[in-house]
């Protein structure tokens, strides 16, 4: 974990250096005071500082935090978590490709007994389908019909 | 009213059914007929302001009465960011094209296009039906020192004491060419305070923060009546007939292109098939030619253009504010010819 | 009319059945919308804008007006039982409201955060009826030089709420003010960090970094492990807050209420800095800060008042003066105009039955909050029973029609999963993620305000130190970062904070 750590800090570094050199072009003052790009700078100027101190403490301190700071023990705290994850993060993602042809109702129809599954390994494919679908509904009955919200629509009108 | 009709209104509206009564269904009788199978479900007017705000409001207005008129369903959705920006350009080329999104858009949509950095132009749109127009109130503190002299005792003292005179600005828009107008009349620089719209330029003049401000009826009125600020003066090339007495721009710096105001109309993207479009626009020419539209749109502080009574008058109009926009834009050095 | 006078006549306007049900409708409506993630006060009121035109004014604005403070009483459920805020303004409940759930005192949580709130919307409104027209007089006298000074001093405070490595919480102000920074510049109206890109013009929409930081990357967290369970597994001990909390909470209560009404009153303050400033101020008061964030009921407490103050503070100037402070009043003035009532000073003397109606609603209001909140908190607590498997998925799809509801825009449906990743990433390696959300409200307010001032003042800098509240805050902050800076050294510990 220090390592990443480290290497994230690195990359704290090098975002703060470009984001400097952006808001240079920017401009950092104009005729009237602070100009378009002092703010992003100065912004940019924490990021690199902090990651340089960070990256200093890493090498003082041989990897070591601060009190208060919680840095989990390993990235993948258990078997499976990186699949599982993984697994949420494609799904969602495919739901947000598909809410402008399905429309929300449809999308969650499809989607959640997915997230079910992942979530619950164990469960049956009938009980995904039967939360997802009830979820869905309520979801759908909520917002597009009780507060009336205009939410893209699938193809079977809904 | 009793609870009853009440809570029925209520839950109809939560439910986003804001049934109609059954007799305005019947009352439908446009001048053009009813395309096959449109609509077929409400129509969206779509507001890229955020709700609560002056075009919102407007769209709002504009709803009941069409719906009245038209005996379909419409629905207000806004799309908000960017100042407007990413909802006119989804109105431009995301929209649906079958009829179903119109937009409830002002002659901002102008310099949008500008800065859409040529993703599309307002041709892509169809500007079908004019709504209403104001012009901008120029504003003073009731108790500001700038009270009593007008808007040439404002110029003067500009003169006489250069880059001190504190205006409220909205930039990248009229609000910018208004003040560099007034400059150029009095031959000095102002300080120009950006701010995030009228409104709250308005609220700096209430609080002495700016010597001068402008603002839209509606952002003005109820401070108006509190006498809590002056106008003194206002664009176009008419006074305001909601401000007795108060000069034009134009007659006190002797310009005549002083007219900055907004003009709000509907427009849908172009590809909507010309049935469509007929119906929309008659549908919503019938709402603003209704006086009750007209006496909601007084209250607000704008005026319907009557001039401007068919799609093709309100075309040649927002092709000659677009080309007056440019005009200026090119005289103040700021576009190329 | 004076108070008494006016508080009254305002009662025997809103006292009737039909108003009643209106506020009772409205409490409900904003509870679930503030339970539920995703979908905040501002969707929530834009959406039934259309539906209050039918309705008499003072009817509808006390609806309107109840979904507002509603949402900040519901926002906490969620909070505090899931650890995801049900809107942005509770977002630091999650962090001692969780812990204290976790161990199985979530319904002290609960109970607390229901009578903070009440407790603070109450003495709100109290002061709105006494002294809202002198209120809203001062407050309009405040120009950008005093909100330089007042952002400036916020963004002082974020620097107390770290807890962890004052350098990790460095890099997330930096990361929020960059991030605000994209979109247009106001004060030159060109575009920054957009790279041609349309979406990226309008700028990175607030509620959907909320709930990615704190909601997806909540839910990417708890996946990793197989979750068989349940949200807490704890017993749960007790539903009500004991003694020793009460004797713990009423001075957070207090003070959460003051900060919480001033920032509420001010245009850009609201609910949202609200919170924040009141958990980092009782995270410097309170013994013990380094407990904090793991079950402090001062933490719920504090914050809790404090965004309710905020309410019912940001009534002032839209009410006594015409002028909306945030986006959800902005939409209250509007709903008062359509329903053919002009906002401004004179409404007080033109429509004081609209005036006084809505402030006498915000009393009922905030009774029926309370009635509806205390009996249902172990209602409420039974939400920890639902096995993570179904809570997840729907809290995902509510998430992202809530969402999508703000702006009509898929675009920011991305950007919640984008941020849900980042937060997750972050949060295993020991960023915090509060600082960066307070500085993104924080300083685009502040950049815009200290653009302002240099170009409102002919004499450059000297502004600050020409109006004496403007220097007697920025002098507040400036002492308070020397005292960190000061301490920090003292401690000697390299990314070790006071």
């Amino acid at each position: 974990m220090a390592r990443l750590d480290a290497a994230v800090s690195l990359f704290w570094v090098l975002l703060g250096i470009v984001l400097c050199r952006e808001s240079v072009a920017l401009g950092l003052a104009d005729a009237s005071g602070p100009g378009s790009g002092l703010f992003p700078f100065l912004a940019g100027l924490l990021m690199l500082g902090g990651g340089a101190g960070l990256l200093v403490r890493h090498v003082l301190t041989r990897g070591g935090h601060a009190p208060g700071e919680e840095i989990v023990p390993q990235f993948w705290p258990a078997p499976g978590a990186a699949f599982r994850v993984g697994a949420l993060v494609v799904v969602v993602a495919g739901m947000i490709l598909a809410v402008p042809y399905l429309g929300f109702a449809l999308t969650g129809v499809f989607g959640l007994p997915i997230l079910f599954r992942v979530i619950a390994p164990e469960a049956s494919w009938w009980t995904a389908i039967a939360v997802g679908g009830i979820a869905a509904a309520c979801i759908h009955l909520l917002f597009a019909v009780a507060l009336g919200t205009p939410l893209p629509r699938g193809p079977l009108g809904f | 009213m009793t609870i009853d009709i009440t809570r029925r209104h209520l839950i109809a509206g939560v439910a986003g059914a804001a049934a109609l009564p059954l007799a305005a269904r019947a009352q439908s009788r446009l001048p053009v007929p009813k395309p096959a199978g449109f609509p077929r479900e409400p129509i969206e007017m779509t507001v890229v302001y955020p709700a609560g705000g002056g075009m919102d409001i407007t769209a709002r207005v504009v709803q009941r009465f069409v719906e009245k008129h038209s005996g379909e369903r419409f629905l207000v959705n806004n799309r908000t960011g960017g100042a407007g920006l990413v909802g006119h350009t989804w109105l431009a080329t995301q929209a649906p094209t079958d009829g179903h999104a119109v937009g409830v858009i002002a002659n901002l949509v102008i310099s949008d296009a500008a800065r859409s950095q040529g993703r599309w132009t307002i041709n892509d749109l169809d500007h079908i039906a004019h709504l209403n127009a104001e012009p901008l109130n120029l504003c003073v503190n009731a108790e500001g020192q700038y009270r009593s002299g007008g808007l040439r005792g404002l110029l003067d003292a500009a003169r006489a004491r250069p880059g001190t005179i504190r205006v409220a600005n909205v930039v990248g828009g009229y609000y910018e060419y208004l003040i560099e107008q007034l400059e150029q009349a009095s031959g000095s620089r102002f300080l120009k305070v950006p701010f995030q719209g009228g409104g709250p330029g308005i609220t700096a003049l209430l609080g002495n923060n700016v010597d001068l401000a402008f603002g839209f009826f509606g952002e003005i009125s109820g401070h108006l009546a509190a006498n809590r600020i002056v106008p003194v003066a206002v664009t176009g090339r008419q006074p305001s007939p909601f401000l007795q007495g108060v000069p034009t721009v134009n007659s006190v710096i002797g310009r005549d292109d002083a007219n900055w105001g907004v003009s709000r109309w509907i427009a849908v993207p172009r590809a909507v098939p010309a049935d469509r479009k007929a119906w929309l626009a008659a549908a919503f020419r019938a709402a603003v030619a209704d006086p009750e539209l007209v006496e909601e749109f007084r209250k607000l502080g704008a005026m319907p253009d009557p001039a401007l009574d068919t799609p093709e008058k309100l075309n040649a109009a927002v092709q000659q504010m677009a080309e007056a926009e440019r005009a200026y834009l090119i005289a103040s050095g700021r576009a190329q010819r | 009319m004076d108070p008494v006078a006016g508080l009254l006549a305002g009662f025997g306007v809103i006292l009737t059945w039909q108003n009643i049900q209106f506020i009772f409708i409205g409490s409900l409506i904003g509870t679930l919308i503030g339970v539920l993630p995703g979908i905040g006060p501002l969707a929530a009121l834009s959406l039934l804008l259309p539906a209050t035109v039918a309705l008499p004014p003072v009817g509808a604005v006390a609806m309107l007006c109840a979904i507002f403070y509603g949402s900040m009483y519901g926002g906490s459920i969620t909070s505090v039982l899931v650890n995801i805020p049900g809107e942005a303004a509770s977002v630091v409940t999650c962090l001692d409201g969780y812990a204290m759930a976790k161990q199985g005192r979530a319904g002290a949580a609960l109970g607390m955060a229901a009578l903070g709130s009440f407790i603070a919307g109450t003495l709100g409104i109290v002061v709105l009826s006494v002294a809202a027209p002198a209120l809203g007089a001062f407050a309009i006298r405040l120009g950008p030089p005093e909100y330089t000074a007042l952002m400036a001093l916020g963004l002082a405070c974020t620097i107390l709420m770290i807890q962890g490595s004052a350098l990790k919480g460095a890099i997330m102000i930096g990361a929020g003010a960059a991030l605000a920074a994209i979109g247009m510049d106001i004060i030159t109206g060109e575009f920054r960090f957009n790279y041609g890109s349309i979406q990226l013009s309008a700028g990175i929409e607030l509620l959907a970094v909320v709930i990615g930081l704190f909601g997806v990357s909540e839910i990417l967290l708890n996946v990793e492990n197989a979750a068989r369970g349940m949200a807490v597994k704890a017993r749960l001990s007790g539903l009500w807050p004991s003694r020793v909390d009460w004797a713990a909470s009423w001075a957070p209560i207090l003070r959460g209420s003051g900060l919480g009404f001033a920032v509420g009153l001010l245009p850009g303050g609201g609910p949202v800095t609200a919170s924040f400033l009141s958990y980092a101020a009782e995270r410097r008061i309170g013994k013990d800060p380094h407990t904090f964030g793991k079950g402090r009921i001062e933490g719920v407490a504090g914050p809790e008042a404090a965004n309710n103050a905020a309410v019912s503070s940001g009534m002032i100037p839209l009410l006594a003066l015409g002028i909306p402070g945030n986006a959800v009043t902005a939409l209250l003035m509007g709903a008062l105009i359509i329903n053919g009532v002009q906002p401004g000073p004179t409404m007080m003397t033109d429509r004081a039955d609209v005036f006084w109606g809505v402030v006498a609603s915000l009393y009922i209001g905030n009774v029926f909050l309370l009635i509806l909140n205390l009996p249902m908190v172990g209602l409420w607590v039974q939400l920890l029973r639902v096995p993570y498997s179904v809570l997840f998925p729907s809290i995902v799809l509510l998430a992202m029609v809530g969402t999508y509801s703000a702006n009509r825009n898929l675009f920011d449906l991305w950007v919640m999963l984008g941020f849900g990743v980042l937060g997750w990433f972050l949060r295993k390696l020991g960023y915090e993620l509060a600082p960066l959300v307070l500085a993104f409200v924080l300083a685009p307010l502040l950049e815009q305000s200290l653009r302002q001032s240099m170009v409102m003042s002919p004499d450059g800098a000297m502004i600050f130190l020409e109006r004496p509240l403007a220097a007697l805050m920025l002098g507040a902050a400036v002492l308070m970062l020397l005292l960190v800076a000061f301490k920090g050294l003292t401690v000697r510990k390299l990314g070790g904070t006071t």
